[in-house]
């Protein structure tokens, strides 16, 4: 397995028309100053604009009354004591006609002068891409109105103000901007700097974030107060699987989504940090060198784990869903009827057809010969991968496209846009901040049957963020088993990407995730629940490799080959993985767990999972009927 | 008159008004002073039209005023602003209490009573002034205003204008100057050159004032006093070029300003002569072969500088010219590092910011470079972004950003002109201009002799050759020449010239007017007869 498909490469670090020190590509920073940019207003304001108006009306035409009668008095009479015709050719009033002609030369150069002032003002900023444009962009303006604007309150899906995510406080008198949660939750509300740029819903929802809320204060203010925004966050679930994740001492991940709407009410990375660290200018610096460069970016703080992507947006990070990913499989089984095989399950493991390498259990465990239900239910990989080879290639990469994940490499190193739902965001920004990686697999057909069943238990080419877990846990939650797309906004509409698998499918693989939790891998630690709130769910426990690091977080060079590149000594990690719903019955939410290295899925991400159920249906998101506001 | 005086009040409310939502507190003490000055402006007009009979050119004095007060007005705006007349860190200080005025007064007016109380404890406990820095004081007293040197320069130019119009009326100074028109120009040449050497540093002269400016009119004075003695005898050519021994002074002549202005290395004013000398030249002559000389002459310079621009070496001009023309033509495009007459600066910058980029990183390199340049062009850059900011009407007096213009209030006043009033305040600006330009041009066709022809052509000239050269630079037009802008610029000695030089427009005018008078009577008289 390449690193390719672990860490993928960030792009070049600086531009070279940049004036400061961005970590990004040109084009990342192209959009990245622009991010922070205040919008200035439209209008102006009105009273000592109209007094400049008429000020300037009364100059013109002053000036103007001047001109005309200048005009009328240009040539004054000529002397009448002329000379005679011979000392006249040398007299003073022939040369009346050459000042006449110094008068033209006068007006040229004034209309030159107001022709290029009218290129400033219409022609130089008509291309978005210009000089003059790139380099409006240091305009020292920007800093004025950042620093005087107010841009919007992000509130959470109470509305409350204390509930607020990011707000301004007023110490004796000095207005700034805080983010309550700080660490918590960075990588939702972002941060927003003049020199070091924006990130997350600063960065996202800008737009709406400057867009002038109030009428009566922008005829006022040169920088008026923006829109509030309210998104779906809830802070006490956020900041419980913050505090959950972070209780691992292990990068780790955790998104919660609430259902119909797949509204984002938790999205916690760790490692984190606060959002005030960008006034530290070192403390940044050596945080977005170790973001800038892709063999130390795995262990950056920028990093929002859910999605796989830099705070800022761009850059991605792909980990391998275990065996999470046989909620697809047993999908795709379901949905085309292939329910009733049995497989058996050996100690020394299944071999592919065309391969020498068996497949074996982890711990070498033998289930026997037996059939779906139970397979999911132990997480049989041999099962698995021969389910998988028996519904082809074909037919999984069918079902593949419609949940958006590449089925081949050709179309591997995008993202996936125009997933999120969005009332108030511009979708451009809004993707490039929060777009994940879009999930790939490798059905190509190149692809040996061995690899087929290795995917077909979620290792192997399979490339997955966190965010693309939680969205197939959603679709197999929702009633119908539509794929919909994620949203940060309350009460926007349910949007539906396409059908992934019919109704009744949908119900019996929610069955089959249901004995995860009650019967299956993960019965142990939902054991505490006591039944009281049922769930459905999935562990997973992947292998991945990954650089091996020294104290000073650089990786470790095993050799240095003859051509001079450097090989890194690896190690293998086990991410732990648990993807679900809850309740059982009626899935009001769903969610992905991610603990890197954290061994078993039943071990480090379903005991998060499980609190994390219980801290939801303590704030009431798991009863019937509607979502508490 | 009283249109002036009504714009220019109501100008001042909007900078009053827009102080107020800018976060700063406009001076109403300056305010009414700059206000004052329109009424000594009027006393002029009456001098003129009741004690001195004065039956001249009105129009160059009232577009001459109007500038003046535009100026004032743009001057009163940039220095209102605590961030404009601060250096330094009091500078951020300024500019970060201005903008938690503007946060302040944004929550009054754009947040509810919830917001309000949830971050003050009540509604009503909003500040209205913050705490953080207190804004440096602008608030002047009357004393203050009289011990101003803003308070007596504009006075002492008008003063000037007075004494110069009365001087210049006169036939036998007229005469007496023509007559010594060489050893006039010599004789302000020598102390001059002694001045510019002795003292002055980076073309300034004890702190930030330029006394030579007043030397521009004596020269000008001598230049046309020699023309209008020889210019018959240059009209006599061979191979189209006048005979040498006339010819050869005015070489010298021609050549005495270039001297101290190339020492002070001050290509504007320089500039503006060669112009001006060029321009009076062809016209006292007014021989097409040599009005093509004249192009020629003007096209090989500029070929020449526009080469030695790329050139390797030196060629003894100052590298602050090469910096100037490349920064003309790519104002937003970095020079390499290695480029001569930029590594001195680029090394400078480092040097201040305390930088030291890896040798071997080129785009470490690459990107100090580019800060380093984007610092050296923040004037001009920041001139054409307020412009293009401005737009057609402007953003409203008060209400820009030229306080991020360095110096905008005297070279790149044009700057702060278009970002405040738009196109409309830099095309009545631009009619001032023309308005000179065809009174002046006025004065000078219906004088009587071609001394006074030529000294009015050649004052027209040098107030609007400035003028157009001062707006093309900013505009990109011309490269930049760090002139002023005649009467709107804020300098001492620059308006007091500037006022000189139209009390002696007026002067010749008037004479132009005693002159046609007198010949209407003669020409009655012989009627009668």
């Amino acid at each position: 397995m390449s690193f390719g498909s672990v860490i993928s490469r960030s792009a070049s670090p600086v531009s070279p028309d940049s004036g400061r020190r961005y970590f990004h590509s040109a084009e990342t920073q192209r959009r990245w100053t622009n991010s922070h940019l205040y919008k200035r207003a439209s209008h102006r304001m009105l009273i000592p604009f109209i007094l400049t108006i008429i000020f300037v009306t009364i100059g013109i035409s002053l000036m103007l009354l001047l001109a005309w009668a200048a005009w009328r008095h240009r040539n004054p009479a000529p002397a009448a004591n002329e000379a005679p015709d011979v000392e006249r050719r040398f007299g003073p009033s022939e040369t009346n006609q050459w000042i006449r002609w110094l008068r033209v030369l006068f007006v040229c150069l004034l209309v030159s002068v107001l022709g290029f002032h009218s290129y400033w003002v219409f022609w130089a900023d008509s291309n978005k891409d210009s000089t003059f444009n790139r380099a409006k962009r240091l305009d020292a303006r920007n800093l004025r109105l950042a620093e005087s604007g107010l841009k919007g309150w992000v509130l959470d899906r109470s509305g409350k103000l204390e509930n607020a995510l990011i707000r301004y406080r007023s110490d004796a008198g000095v207005i700034t901007r805080e983010y309550p949660l700080g660490a918590a939750a960075v990588h939702v509300t972002g941060y927003s700097d003049f020199i070091y740029g924006a990130g997350g819903i600063e960065s996202a929802y800008r737009d709406w974030l400057t867009k002038p809320a109030s009428t009566l204060n922008r005829m006022q203010s040169p920088t008026p107060v923006g829109e509030d925004l309210r998104v779906s966050v809830d802070v006490a679930l956020q900041r419980e699987a913050f505090s959950l994740i972070q209780a691992t001492g292990k990068p780790a991940a955790a998104l919660v989504l609430l259902l119909p709407n797949n509204e984002v009410l938790a999205m916690a990375s760790a490692p984190s940090f606060d959002p005030r660290a960008i006034t530290l200018e070192d403390a940044w610096l050596k945080m977005s060198e170790q973001a800038e460069d892709f063999r130390t970016q795995p262990l950056s703080p920028l990093v929002n784990r859910a999605l796989g992507t830099l705070v800022t947006g761009g850059s991605s990070l792909y980990y391998r869903p275990g065996s999470t990913f046989k909620v697809f499989v047993a999908a795709v089984a379901i949905d085309t009827g292939v329910t009733a095989e049995r497989f058996t399950c050996r100690g020394e493991g299944f071999t592919p057809p065309g391969s020498n390498r068996p497949i074996r259990d982890f711990g070498g465990e033998v289930h026997g010969t037996i059939g779906l239900a139970d397979a999911f239910r132990v997480s049989c990989n041999q099962y698995f991968a021969q389910l998988g080879l028996k519904l082809g290639k074909e037919r999984l990469a069918s079902y593949a496209a419609r949940l958006r994940f590449a089925a081949s490499p050709a179309q591997t190193a995008a993202r996936s846009l125009d997933l999120w739902q969005t009332l108030h965001g511009d979708k451009d920004h809004l993707d490039y901040v929060f777009a994940p990686p879009i999930a790939r697999m490798n059905l190509s057909s190149k692809v040996t049957s061995y690899d087929v069943a290795l995917q077909s238990f979620g290792q192997g080419y399979d490339d997955f963020s966190v965010m693309s877990m939680a969205l197939l846990a959603a679709t197999a939650a929702s009633p119908d088993g539509a794929f919909v797309g994620p949203t940060f906004e309350v009460g926007s509409t349910r949007k539906v990407i396409g059908p992934f698998i019919s109704a009744p499918s949908a119900a019996q693989l929610r069955v089959l995730m249901r004995s995860v939790v009650e019967r299956g891998t993960a019965a142990s630690a939902f054991a505490s629940m006591g039944g009281r709130i049922t769930a459905g769910g999935k562990t997973g426990t992947a292998d991945r490799d990954v650089f091996d690091y020294d104290r000073q977080g650089k990786p470790v060079v095993d050799y240095i080959d003859k051509d001079g590149d450097a090989h890194y000594k690896t190690e293998s990690w086990t991410d732990s993985w648990f993807i679900g719903f809850a309740p059982a019955e009626d899935p009001k939410i769903a969610f992905a767990v991610l603990v890197e290295n954290g061994g078993q899925g039943a071990k480090a991400a379903a005991p998060i999972a499980a609190r994390l159920v219980a801290k939801a249906a303590s704030l009431g998101y798991i009863k019937s009927g509607a979502p508490p506001r | 008159m009283s249109a002036i005086f009504g714009a220019a009040f109501l100008g001042y409310v909007a900078v009053i008004w827009s102080g107020g939502l800018r976060g700063y507190n406009p001076s109403r003490t300056v305010a009414a002073r700059d206000i004052a000055f329109l009424v000594p402006t009027g006393a002029v007009f009456f001098w003129l039209t009741r004690r001195q009979r004065f039956r001249g050119e009105m129009l160059v004095l009232t577009a001459a005023i109007f500038l003046f007060a535009f100026g004032q007005l743009m001057q009163y705006r940039l220095f209102s602003d605590p961030e404009y007349g601060a250096r330094g860190p009091a500078r951020s200080k300024a500019r970060e209490a201005k903008a938690q005025t503007v946060r302040l007064l944004n929550i009054q007016t754009g947040y509810d009573d919830g917001k309000k109380a949830f971050m003050f404890g009540s509604p009503s406990a909003v500040p209205s002034k913050p705490a953080v820095a207190k804004l440096p004081v602008y608030e002047y007293s009357f004393g203050d205003i009289l011990k101003s040197a803003n308070t007596y320069i504009p006075i002492a130019a008008f003063l000037f204008m007075a004494i110069a119009f009365q001087v210049f009326k006169n036939d036998t100074v007229l005469l007496w100057l023509q007559r010594h028109a060489l050893i006039i120009g010599l004789a302000t040449l020598l102390p001059f050159a002694i001045l510019v050497l002795a003292f002055s540093a980076e073309g300034k002269f004890l702190g930030q004032t330029t006394p030579w400016e007043g030397v521009k009119i004596l020269f000008l004075v001598s230049f046309a006093g020699m023309l209008a003695d020889t210019y018959r005898h240059l009209r006599l050519t061979r191979w189209g070029l006048p005979p040498s021994r006339y010819l050869l002074p005015f070489v010298v002549i021609a050549a005495m300003p270039v001297v101290p202005f190339f020492a002070l290395s001050d290509f504007g004013q320089m500039m503006v002569f060669f112009g001006v000398y060029l321009m009076l030249y062809v016209i006292a002559v007014r021989k097409t072969g040599q009005l093509v000389y004249a192009v020629v002459l003007v096209a090989v310079l500029f070929g020449a500088f526009y080469a030695a621009s790329t050139a390797k070496a030196g060629l003894g001009i100052p590298r602050r010219v090469y910096f100037r023309f490349y920064q003309w033509q790519h104002t937003w495009e970095p020079p390499s590092p290695d480029t001569w007459w930029w590594k001195p600066d680029y090394e400078r910058y480092l040097q201040l910011k305390k930088l030291q980029p890896d040798p071997n990183d080129p785009q470490e390199i690459r990107r100090r470079n580019s800060e380093a340049w984007f610092d050296k062009v923040l004037q001009p850059s920041q001139g054409l972004f307020g412009v293009n900011e401005g737009g057609i009407v402007g953003e409203g007096l008060g209400l820009g950003f030229p306080e991020t213009v360095p110096i905008s209030d005297s070279d790149f006043i044009y700057a702060a002109i278009s970002e405040e009033t738009g196109l409309a305040g830099g095309l009545a600006v631009l009619l001032a201009v023309g308005v000179l330009v065809f009174g002046g041009t006025a004065i000078s066709i219906s004088a009587q002799d071609m001394f006074t022809k030529l000294l009015a052509a050649g004052l027209t000239g040098f107030i609007a050759f400035q003028g157009v050269v001062n707006i093309g630079g900013v505009l990109r037009l011309l490269p930049m020449t760090g002139i002023t802008l005649p009467f709107v610029s804020h300098g001492g000695w620059s308006l007091i010239t500037s006022f000189g030089m139209l009390g002696i427009l007026l002067a010749i005018s008037h004479r132009n007017s005693i002159a046609s008078l007198y010949l209407e009577r003669t020409e009655a008289n012989l009627a009668v007869r």
